[in-house]
């Protein structure tokens, strides 16, 4: 995964720089351990999301809120899951939470669109080409 | 006699206060209708003044349908790139998946980045792009992703 972070287009490497600004990102991982790493990880892909301008959601719950993190256990090659259904349960209002927000902006986009407005047209301190200080949008 | 004689006179006039308030109840309600008509008119061709304002949400307690549980979004593309070793990040992701796939006629597309080029950053790019909502999973390895 980290691997893969890293070729995601950005002006650093002389790629256009990708744009998730109207894009809503979450994140979710597993862990062997309480005290392993889940929430720095949990942290790192949501700092990878916010560095391309993706919203980030999160969960429903206090316990989610910078995503899910589910304890398994995958010694000897059999995954076992802790708590699977309370887990399944904050992972699937995770997923609709997304998919609901996802929504909503998809429609709030278009009618930026309908209005001959660009939904990209903002003030951006790495594109020149676009006037700062911002601008209000009607 | 006498008394069919009284009976007569005081069933004529309970029959005359009975249609005398038939017809003034009947002007007084042509008249109402006719007030409401008016204001009817005038609201419709006087300007509006909340028409910045969307309408105020309804909710039917009956039904329990409100304005915003039908109002239906579009249906957003949700990409879930992961990296799972053992199985246990996939699993968490079917679970994600299927929550996400009960709202707004949601495309969910699940991707193991492990099978993408990594020097493909076009099609990196492309992929991110057609979505509108990405959802990150991995397993955690010393304390960060994997």
């Amino acid at each position: 995964m980290s691997n893969w972070l890293t070729t995601w287009p950005n002006s650093h490497s002389g790629d256009t720089m990708l744009d998730l600004s109207w894009t809503v990102g979450d994140a979710l991982c597993t862990s062997g351990g309480y005290a392993t790493g889940a929430q720095p990880t949990l942290y790192s892909l949501q700092r990878a999301l916010q560095t391309f301008n993706a919203m980030y959601a999160g969960g429903t719950s206090w316990r989610s809120g910078t995503g899910i993190c589910a304890i398994v256990d995958g010694s000897d090659g059999a995954v076992g899951m802790e708590n699977v259904s309370e887990v399944a349960k904050y992972a699937q209002y995770l997923g609709y939470r997304v998919a609901m927000m996802a929504s909503q902006l998809k429609v709030a986009k278009a009618a930026i669109r309908a209005a001959n407005q660009d939904p990209f047209d903002y003030s951006n301190p790495d594109r020149p080409d676009i006037q700062w200080p911002p601008r209000v949008l009607p | 006699m006498c008394s069919k004689l009284k009976r007569d006179k005081t069933g004529a006039v309970v029959y005359a206060l009975l249609i005398l308030v038939i017809v003034a109840g009947a002007s007084l309600g042509a008249a109402t209708l006719a007030k409401v008509t008016e204001i009817q008119q005038a609201e419709s061709t006087a300007p509006s003044t909340s028409s910045c304002y969307p309408p105020a949400p309804s909710f039917n307690k009956a039904s329990g349908e409100s304005q915003f549980s039908s109002f239906v979004g579009e249906a957003p593309n949700i990409l879930i790139a992961y990296h799972s070793v053992s199985g246990g990040t996939e699993q968490l992701v079917n679970f994600t998946a299927g929550g996400a796939l009960q709202c707004c006629n949601a495309t969910v597309i699940t991707v193991d980045v492990a099978t993408l080029d990594p020097n493909d950053t076009v099609a990196t790019a492309e992929l991110l792009n057609s979505a509108d909502g990405i959802i990150l999973g991995s397993g955690v390895y010393n304390g960060d992703v994997q």
